[in-house]
Formats: structure tokens, C-alpha cells, sequence
């Protein structure tokens, strides 16, 4: 126990620490021209996340203390109140993590979803402020996990946990939009940001369910909450996760994955995940409590807890088949390129791995005007075409625009469209 | 807009909007219409408000870092770094295994100093 304790110590220290050089990086070592409204959408998701890192963190730390002394005195920390003051501490903590443990891969859903569309992330100054106001809104409803313990002010939680809707709402709207009238490649990444969408829905919804605590009191502690956590950090986060994985691998390597082995690897995770966790919701409003290793025979949740089961098997298959795709993709080593994707985004005017510091002599680091600066370059690139074919016929070229400026390597066909 | 949305307004915003929620559960933690919540909601409140003070630390330390030279540098001895986390990690586990593991820490951490601080005395040439 001492052991585990001092663990996650020394883990909760290493992220805050990870959490204070992330967030310094991003607001005070930026490149060049980059001002805090051009930075990716997923980088303003890394900001939030080490920012709700360093506001909540420290509770954990303050309630492993609480935990490490009732080890060398049980009578020091006996009272009711410290049970309480744990309690608090660790919900402080553990709803906030939940976020951290989502939030970044929002933000490669956004950078997915803009890439593969070839459209800038709609909304983008919406989306940032989303970002911000839901980050702060979720260090404000840690009290609905204790909703049945009687202890709390249920009204508030419960106010704050269905006021993030509104936020969640406006960054909705911003996949959406960016999704509309784009020009959409489905790449491996570009499926799993697409799953990502009414996987994670599923997920929120049921959050607003359980944020009322009329409803909340019937469920607590029961399947019914692990089918919205699973829709939330599984079916929500982990594709994320592989939307970011596959979108970026090419960048950190160097080399290409396997697409059809991804799209399989896709396919069957979406299968196992669906076919695990939607049983959960059944068995949950039938009462069937989490944390049993068993359950008698004639409760009525065989059947279902069976089909939960084949479900995720078929994930440790899909999980099988990435494994082996990035057995494959390292064997055969196809070149990435610096931009495979035609992205928007700084990173994909650099080599493929980068170099030290990201950009060199070889790899210059262009003029940023927007978060999208490839595509303002594509743009630029494009509108000077028009205007050189118009020329033969009519006005000279160089009314098109500003001159040519460094576009990465590999200019793709993507659309642009207008920023929101 | 864009120059004056700088690091510290970002963490001072969110602070802020930390700042108006938490003040919105005192008013509720008080409340005698929605019936409080007793010791629990006086220290959930405390909580937040000592977590809110700690996001405008912060942003005083963003603010206060906002002239520190900018400029990139290789980190000059990684490995004591490495070093100096497996002493750590050799030391935890005597948490397990028995305390004589802090002598093997210690010789790990040792060494870490050594290599982290030598180099400066006397610098290669």
C-alpha cells in the first residue's frame, strides 16, 4: 500500500511537472508570428489539459498525504471529517482527470476532421473559448459523484454538470461545421475522428442523465455508469487517441501505416466497442452493480454480459491487428514524406521525422498569418493560378496577390473554404 | 485582438472563470433555500477556492516569465536527469523491498550530481 501510495505520488508530481513545461511551452515559446489565436486546435486542447492539471492535481497530493498518515497513526486522521476531506480531495482530482484524459484527443479529432475535409476547423475562436469555459466548467462538478452520499450541494453539481452541455455544444458544432461541404477523404484517421463523434455523443448524453440526481440515485453504481464512462473515455477518447495516432505517425517516423490494416483495425474496434458497452446501459437500469466478480444465475444478465463479453473480445482482436500493422508498416518502411496529408498545420512544413527543433536550414519555418498556414499557402497558390489563366484574357497576374511564400513541401488539392 | 491575448490573459481567464463558479457555489454552500450541505460543501468550497488562487499563481508566473530569453537550447546533460530518476525510482522501491535499496539510490543520486555538476566546474574543452 505504501508502495502504491509513493507511486502515485512521484505520477501525480511527473504530470504536474509535464503539465508546467507544456503550458509554458505553448504560451511563451512559440514560433515565430505564432500568436495564441494561430496555434492548432489541438494545441489549445493541450493547454486546457495542463492547466487543469496544475489546478487539480495538487488535491491528489493533498489526499495521499491524508492516506500516508493514517498509515503511521490511524488516530491522527479518524474522524468523520477526514473521511470527508478524502473524499473531496480525490473527487476534486478524479473528476477533472477524466477531462485530461479526453481533452487532448478532441483536439486531434479537430485536427483530423480539418485535414481530411481540406477546410479550416470551423469556428475555430468558438471552439477555442469552448475549449477554455468547459475545462473550467469541469473542475466545478466533482460533487455529482457524491450526489447519493448526501453530503453534497446537489443543486449546484448538478447545474454545473448540465451547463457543460453548452460548451460541449459549440465544439460540436465546430466538427460539424468543418465536416460540411468538405471535401472528405476517409483515411484511417478520418474514420476514427468520424466514430469519435456520436461515439463520444453517447457518451455526453447519458452524462446529462446521470448529472440529474433524481435519476442518478436509481443508477448510481451500476452498469448503467460504466456504459457512460466506457462510451466516454473508450468509445469517446481511445478513438481519438487513434485518429491522433494514425494522423501523426507519419510525422514522428518518418514512415506510413498500413491503411487497410488500419480501416480493419478501425472496423472491428468499432464493432467490439459498440457490442460491449451498449449491454452495459441495459444491465445498468436493470440494476446489475458494477464491481461484481460474479452474479446469480437467475438475475437475467447472462445473456447481455455474454454479448458484453464476445464485444470485447473483438476489441483485443482489433488490438491484434494494430500490433500487427505496426509490425508490417515498420517492415516495409514506405516513406512518409513531409506531408502525407496534405495538413495544415505547422508541423507539416517540417521533415518527416522532424529535426531537432523542428525546422532547420533545410526546413525553414514559414510566415504564419492563421493556425492553417499550409493552407493559406495553397490558397495563395491557388488564386495566383486563377489569376494567371484570367491574365490571358484580362488583368495582369500580379493583382492575384502577395508573392509565393514557403509552403512545405508537396502542396495538396485541399479546398480551403472560409475561415469562421 | 490577437497581440493582446497573451499567455497570462489565457490563465487569468480561466482563473477567472474558475473564480465566478466557485464564488456560485459559496452562494450555494450558504443557501438556506437549496439547504447547503454542511461541512462538506464549506470544504468542497474551500478546495476550489484554494485551487483558483493557485491558476492565478500561475498566471503570475507566466506573467513574471513573459522577459525570460526565449532562445532554444539543448538540454546540456540529459543523463543525469536519467540518473538521477532511477535513484528515485531504486529508493521507492525499497518501499517494497527493504530499505537497503536507499544505499543503491543514494549512489544513484550521487552520480547524478556528479555528473551534473562537474562538467560546470570544469568545462570540457
Amino acid at each position: 500500500m505504501s508502495l502504491w501510495t509513493a507511486g502515485v505520488f512521484l505520477a501525480a508530481c511527473g504530470m504536474i511537472l509535464m503539465s508546467g513545461t507544456t503550458l509554458w511551452t505553448a504560451l511563451r515559446m512559440r514560433a515565430p508570428h505564432v500568436t495564441l489565436l494561430r496555434l492548432p486546435v489541438f494545441t489549445w486542447s493541450a493547454i486546457v489539459t495542463a492547466l487543469m492539471v496544475l489546478a487539480a492535481f495538487p488535491a491528489l497530493l493533498l489526499a495521499l498525504c491524508i492516506n500516508v498518515v493514517g498509515r503511521i497513526d490511524p488516530a491522527l486522521v479518524s474522524g468523520n471529517g477526514w473521511n470527508i476531506a478524502y473524499e473531496e480531495l480525490f473527487w476534486f482530482y478524479g473528476h477533472p482527470v477524466v477531462y485530461v484524459m479526453f481533452f487532448p484527443f478532441v483536439g486531434c479529432v479537430a485536427e483530423a476532421l480539418a485535414t481530411f475535409t481540406g477546410r479550416r476547423f470551423f469556428g475555430y475562436k468558438g471552439t477555442v473559448l469552448s475549449l477554455l469555459v468547459f475545462a473550467a466548467g469541469s473542475m466545478a462538478v466533482w460533487g455529482h459523484h457524491l450526489f447519493a452520499s448526501g453530503q453534497e450541494v446537489n443543486d449546484y453539481f448538478s447545474l454545473t454538470s448540465i451547463f457543460l452541455t453548452i460548451p460541449a455544444g459549440v465544439e460540436y458544432f465546430g466538427f460539424l461545421g468543418t465536416l460540411w461541404d468538405g471535401r472528405i477523404r476517409y483515411t484511417t484517421s478520418m474514420l476514427f475522428a468520424l466514430t469519435f463523434i456520436p461515439q463520444f455523443l453517447v457518451g455526453g448524453l447519458t452524462g446529462i442523465l446521470v448529472a440529474n440526481p433524481a435519476i442518478d440515485y436509481h443508477v448510481n453504481n451500476s452498469y448503467f455508469i460504466l456504459g457512460h464512462f466506457h462510451y466516454t473515455l473508450f468509445a469517446g477518447s481511445v478513438f481519438g487517441l487513434f485518429a491522433g495516432f494514425y494522423l501523426w505517425f507519419p510525422k514522428a517516423t518518418g514512415i506510413m501505416l498500413n491503411e487497410r490494416l488500419g480501416k480493419l483495425h478501425w472496423l472491428l474496434m468499432t464493432i467490439g466497442a459498440n457490442v460491449t458497452f451498449i449491454p452495459f446501459f441495459i444491465l445498468g437500469y436493470d440494476g446489475m452493480p458494477r464491481w461484481m466478480a460474479t452474479y446469480p444465475a437467475g438475475a437475467g444478465w447472462t445473456t447481455l454480459s455474454l454479448i458484453s463479453t464476445i464485444g470485447a473480445g473483438i476489441i483485443g482482436a482489433s488490438i491484434c491487428v494494430f500490433i500487427l500493422n505496426l509490425y508490417e508498416s515498420a517492415r516495409a518502411k514506405v516513406p512518409a514524406g513531409p506531408n502525407p496529408w496534405q495538413g495544415q498545420t505547422l508541423e507539416w512544413a517540417t521533415s518527416s521525422p522532424p529535426p531537432p527543433f523542428n525546422f532547420n536550414l533545410d526546413y525553414p519555418v514559414p510566415r504564419v498569418h492563421s493556425y492553417g498556414p499550409l493552407l493559406d499557402a495553397r490558397e495563395r497558390a491557388e488564386a495566383r493560378e486563377r489569376a494567371a489563366v484570367a491574365g490571358r484574357d484580362g488583368p495582369p497576374a500580379e493583382q492575384a496577390g502577395p508573392p509565393t511564400e514557403q509552403a512545405g513541401p508537396g502542396p495538396g488539392p485541399g479546398r480551403g473554404g472560409r475561415e469562421a | 485582438m490577437e497581440r493582446r491575448f497573451s499567455g497570462t490573459s489565457v490563465v487569468l481567464i480561466w482563473g477567472a472563470f474558475n473564480a465566478v463558479l466557485a464564488a456560485v457555489l459559496a452562494g450555494f454552500v450558504a443557501s438556506a433555500t437549496v439547504g447547503g450541505a454542511g461541512p462538506a460543501g464549506a470544504l468542497g468550497f474551500v478546495i476550489y477556492a484554494a485551487s483558483t488562487t493557485l491558476v492565478f499563481l500561475v498566471a503570475l508566473a507566466v506573467w513574471a516569465g513573459r522577459r525570460r530569453r526565449r532562445g532554444l537550447r539543448e538540454p546540456p546533460r540529459p543523463g543525469a536527469a536519467l540518473l538521477l530518476a532511477a535513484g528515485v525510482a531504486i529508493a521507492w522501491t525499497g518501499l517494497a523491498i527493504g530499505a537497503w535499496t536507499l544505499y543503491l539510490a543514494a549512489a544513484a543520486v550521487l552520480a547524478a550530481v556528479v555528473f551534473e555538476f562537474y562538467p560546470r566546474i570544469r568545462p570540457p574543452e
